[in-house]
C-alpha cells in the first residue's frame, strides 16, 4: 500500500522537477573554433538570440577544419569559422549555403623576450618564419588543422620552408594551450589577436611581428547544407546567420573587449559588403 | 654438541603472563618431553628455547655459557624448531628442504645435493621437483620434519608434530626422528599431549601447567606418580591414552 | 558505417607500414609508462613491504593511507605536477613542463601507490607462520624478509602489473603535463584523443587496437598472477 503511494509521489516529483525549458526549447548546434570560444565573444553574442528565439545554442568548439567536417557530416547546423580557402571549397562542394564574412581580426607572431631569431619588428610574417627556421628557434604550432594552423602553414609555404625538427613543436591543441606551451618552452607562436589579448597578461611572451596584411583573419558564418539537416534546424540556422548581421549583434561585436582590453577584439566588416553574398 | 639452559625465565604476551619463573636445563643428547594442558605455555617455551624470541625476564643460554641465545645467530642456527602445522614455502619440495642449508651460506649446488639425500632417506626422491603445496597432510608434515633434520641441528625442538596425523604417518615421523636422534646424538625436546609418544621417544619429561614446571622426572615414572595436584589432574584425563 | 569500416582497414595498413609514426608513439607510451612503473616500484615495493611486514604503532593508519593512494584521480595528479613544474611554480626553473620527464613524474605518482598498496596487501596477507618458519630454519631477519618476499612473489608481480595497467591507459595527467606535442610528448592515449577530435579516425583506431591489446595482456597477466598467488 505504502509502496504504491511512494511510487506515485516519486513519479510526480520527477515530472515536476524536469526543467520545463529543456522540454520546450529547441537546440541549435553551432560548430566554431576554439579561438572564438576562448575569446568569450559567444558568451555575450548568443544569449539575446537564444532568448528571442527560445532556443539553446549548443557550441562545439574545435578547429576550423574540424568544424567544417562537422558541418559536412551534418553534426552541426551552423558554422562560425575563419579559414577562407577551405570555406570556399566547402561551399563550392555544396556542403553549406553561402559563406557570409562578418568580422575580422588579425594574427600576430609572438615570442620570448630574448628573441633568439631576431624577428622583432620585421614587416613580413613569412620572412620572420624563415628566420625562425634558419635559427632553429623553438616554434609552437597549433598542429590541429585549425584556421590558425592553416594560416601558419600558408606562411611556411611563402617562406619556402618545410618546418620539421626538434625546434618545431606540433601541439595538437587550442590557441590558449599552444600559447602556454610556447610560454613554457620560450618558443615563438602564431596567435590570433583575440586569444592573445585575453591571455597576454598571463604570459611572458611578447608581440614580435604584426600588421602584415597576410595576417588578417576573416570570420564567416555558414549555414550547413539543408540536405543534411532537418528542415526546422536549417530554418533556425538561417535565423542565426541573419541575427549575426543584425544591428544588435553588430553592436555587441564592436563593443566586445573594449572595457577589458582597451580595444575591441574584433572588427566588423562593412554591412553592405557582407549583404551582397548570396542569400 | 650443544646444550641449553633456560634460567628463571618469565614471559608475558600481550600483557598476559605465559611463563612464570621456568628453569630448565637441556644437556647435549638429552631427550626431553614437555607435557601439559593446552594453554600451559609449551609452544612459547619452545620458541624461547629456539632463541626466536627473548624472554621478558630471565635468559636462555647455551649450556657452556656465553650470552643470551636470542642475540647469537650462529648459536641459534644449531637449533631448529619444527611447528605443529607445517608452513611449506611456496616452492618445490627440494626448495623447502634446501632452504635451511641455503640460509646458512651453503652454495646452492651443495645444498641441493644434500637435500636430495635427505629426500631419499625419507622415501620421496621422486617428488623433489613437485610444488611442496601439492603434498598431502601426512607428507607435508614429513617434509616439515625432514627439512629441519636436513640442517643437522644440535638441538631439535618438536611442537606436537604428530597431533593431526593418522597412526601410519605418526609412526613414520616417529621413526624418522628416532633414527636421526640416535645416529647424530642430537638433543631433543618434544612437546606432546600423547603420553605414550612421550614415553616412546624421550627419557625424561617435565609437566608444564599454567606457565610453571610442576613436575620433573624420568619417564615413565613421572607419569605414574605425580606429586603436584595439577599434574595429577592432567594425567587422569589422559590415563586411557597412556595405557594404550 | 562504411566510413568507419574503411578507417579500420586504413588503421591496419598504418600498423603494417608504420604510417603516422604509429610505432614511435607506441614506443613512447611504453617508455613513459614503463619508466614510471619502474620508479614507482623502487618507491612502492619497499614502502609496501615495510608496512606489510612491519609491526609498529600507526601501522593501520599507514595501511589506510596506502589504500587511499590507489584512488588518486589522474587529473588531480596532473594538476599538481603542472603547478609544480610550470614556470611560475616552485620547480619551474627545471624547465620540465611539456617534456616526457614531466609525464614520467606524474605517472610515477600514480603508479607508486598502486604498487605499494598491493604489495602491502599481499605481504600482510601472508600466513604469520611463514616468518616464524623461516626464522626457525635459521634465517636472519634479513633473510626471513627475503623469504617472505619470495613467498608473496605472485602478489608482488600482480602489484607491478596493476601499476602498469593504471598508467598505460591514462590520459589526463600526461595530457596536462606533457602537452601532447608531436614527436616529443605525444603518447597513445593523447594521440587517440587528438585524432578523434580531428575526425581522423585511422590513426586513432590503429593506436586504439594496440592499446586494447596491451590492456588485455596486462589484465590477463594480472588475473593469472593473482590466481597463482591465491592457489598457494
Amino acid at each position: 500500500m505504502r509502496l504504491n503511494g511512494g511510487c506515485i509521489a516519486l513519479a510526480s516529483l520527477l515530472l515536476l522537477g524536469t526543467p520545463l525549458r529543456g522540454l520546450a526549447a529547441e537546440a541549435l548546434t553551432l560548430a566554431t573554433t576554439t579561438s572564438v570560444q576562448d575569446s568569450g565573444l559567444l558568451g555575450v553574442l548568443l544569449p539575446p538570440f537564444e532568448k528571442q528565439n527560445e532556443v539553446t545554442v549548443k557550441v562545439l568548439a574545435v578547429g576550423s577544419g574540424q568544424a567544417l567536417e562537422l558541418g559536412r557530416r551534418g553534426d552541426a547546423d551552423v558554422l562560425l569559422v575563419h579559414s577562407p580557402d577551405e570555406e570556399a571549397i566547402f561551399v563550392k562542394k555544396g556542403h553549406g549555403l553561402a559563406r557570409r564574412p562578418f568580422m575580422y581580426n588579425d594574427f600576430l607572431i609572438v615570442g620570448p623576450n630574448s628573441d633568439p631569431a631576431h624577428i622583432r619588428g620585421l614587416p613580413s610574417a613569412a620572412s620572420a618564419l624563415g628566420a625562425i627556421a634558419k635559427a632553429q628557434a623553438s616554434f609552437a604550432s597549433r598542429g590541429d588543422e585549425s584556421g590558425t594552423h592553416a594560416r601558419e602553414k600558408q606562411l611556411w609555404r611563402r617562406a619556402e620552408v618545410q618546418p620539421a625538427g626538434d625546434w618545431y613543436l606540433s601541439c595538437g591543441a587550442g590557441m590558449a594551450a599552444t600559447l602556454r606551451v610556447a610560454d613554457e618552452k620560450l618558443a615563438y607562436a602564431l596567435a590570433d589577436r583575440s586569444t592573445w589579448l585575453a591571455w597576454k597578461s598571463k604570459l611572458a611572451l611578447q608581440p614580435m611581428v604584426e600588421g602584415d596584411p597576410v595576417l588578417l583573419n576573416t570570420y564567416s558564418v555558414i549555414v550547413a547544407s539543408p540536405s543534411v539537416r532537418p528542415a526546422a534546424k536549417s530554418r533556425l540556422a538561417q535565423r542565426f546567420a541573419d541575427y549575426v548581421f543584425s544591428d544588435e549583434a553588430r553592436a555587441i561585436i564592436s563593443r566586445y573587449g573594449k572595457d577589458k582590453y582597451g580595444r575591441p577584439l574584433f572588427h566588423l566588416l562593412p554591412k553592405e559588403k557582407a549583404a551582397t553574398t548570396a542569400r | 654438541m650443544l646444550g641449553l639452559h633456560a634460567r628463571n625465565i618469565s614471559h608475558a604476551y600481550r600483557g598476559r603472563a605465559v611463563l612464570r619463573e621456568v628453569t630448565l636445563e637441556l644437556h647435549p643428547s638429552q631427550r626431553l618431553a614437555i607435557m601439559g594442558p593446552n594453554g600451559a605455555g609449551k609452544s612459547t617455551l619452545l620458541r624461547l628455547l629456539a632463541g626466536l624470541e627473548a624472554p621478558s625476564r630471565g635468559k636462555v643460554l647455551a649450556a657452556h655459557g656465553g650470552g643470551a641465545l636470542a642475540d647469537q645467530v650462529n648459536l641459534r642456527r644449531r637449533i631448529v624448531l619444527v611447528l605443529q602445522r607445517p608452513y611449506l614455502l611456496n616452492t618445490s619440495v627440494l626448495g623447502n628442504v634446501s632452504y635451511g642449508l641455503r640460509v646458512r651460506g651453503l652454495p646452492a649446488a651443495v645444498a641441493r645435493e644434500q637435500a636430495h639425500q635427505v629426500l631419499e632417506s625419507i622415501g620421496f626422491p621422486a617428488k623433489a621437483h613437485r610444488p611442496a603445496r601439492t603434498l598431502s597432510g601426512g607428507e607435508s608434515q614429513l617434509l616439515n620434519v625432514a627439512r629441519a633434520l636436513a640442517i643437522q641441528p644440535d638441538v631439535l625442538l618438536l611442537d606436537e608434530v604428530t597431533a593431526h596425523l593418522d597412526p601410519e604417518n605418526e609412526a613414520r615421523i616417529e621413526q624418522l626422528v628416532q633414527r636421526y636422534v640416535a645416529a647424530a646424538g642430537t638433543a631433543m625436546v618434544l612437546v606432546t599431549q600423547d603420553l605414550a609418544q612421550a614415553t616412546r621417544l624421550a627419557a625424561e619429561g617435565v609437566m608444564l601447567c599454567d606457565g610453571q614446571i610442576v613436575e620433573r622426572g624420568r619417564l615413565p615414572e613421572l607419569l605414574r606418580q605425580p606429586r603436584d595436584p595439577r599434574a595429577a589432574r592432567f594425567l587422569r584425563g589422559h590415563t586411557l591414552q597412556a595405557e594404550s | 558505417m562504411r566510413e568507419i569500416a574503411a578507417a579500420f582497414g586504413e588503421a591496419v595498413h598504418l600498423l603494417v607500414t608504420d604510417g603516422g609514426d604509429v610505432w614511435a608513439t607506441v614506443a613512447r607510451s611504453l617508455y613513459v609508462s614503463g619508466l614510471s612503473v619502474a620508479i614507482g616500484c623502487l618507491i612502492g615495493l619497499p614502502v609496501g613491504a615495510a608496512v606489510g611486514l612491519g609491526r609498529f604503532p600507526g601501522r593501520r593508519l599507514a595501511a589506510a593511507v596506502l589504500n587511499a593512494g590507489m584512488g588518486l584521480p589522474p587529473v588531480v595528479v596532473g594538476l599538481f605536477v603542472y603547478l609544480l613544474l610550470s614556470r611560475s611554480g616552485p620547480l619551474g626553473f627545471m624547465r620540465l613542463l611539456y617534456t616526457p620527464s614531466a609525464m614520467v613524474a606524474a605517472q610515477t605518482i600514480l603508479a607508486a601507490p598502486v604498487v605499494a598498496a598491493l604489495t602491502f596487501s599481499s605481504l600482510a596477507g601472508l600466513d604469520p607462520a611463514a616468518r616464524l618458519t623461516a626464522l626457525s630454519l635459521g634465517a636472519t631477519n634479513r633473510q626471513a624478509t627475503l623469504a617472505l618476499l619470495a613467498e608473496a612473489r605472485f602478489g608482488i608481480g600482480a602489484a607491478v602489473t596493476a601499476g602498469f595497467g593504471a598508467v598505460i591507459s591514462e590520459v589526463g595527467a600526461v595530457m596536462m603535463v606533457g602537452g601532447n606535442i608531436a614527436g616529443s610528448t605525444r603518447v597513445m592515449t593523447t594521440a587517440i584523443m587528438l585524432e578523434t577530435g580531428k575526425g581522423d579516425f585511422q590513426l586513432a583506431i590503429a593506436l586504439g587496437i594496440i592499446l586494447l591489446l596491451l590492456a588485455l595482456i596486462v589484465n590477463v597477466g594480472l588475473g593469472y598472477l593473482q590466481m597463482a598467488g591465491g592457489e598457494s
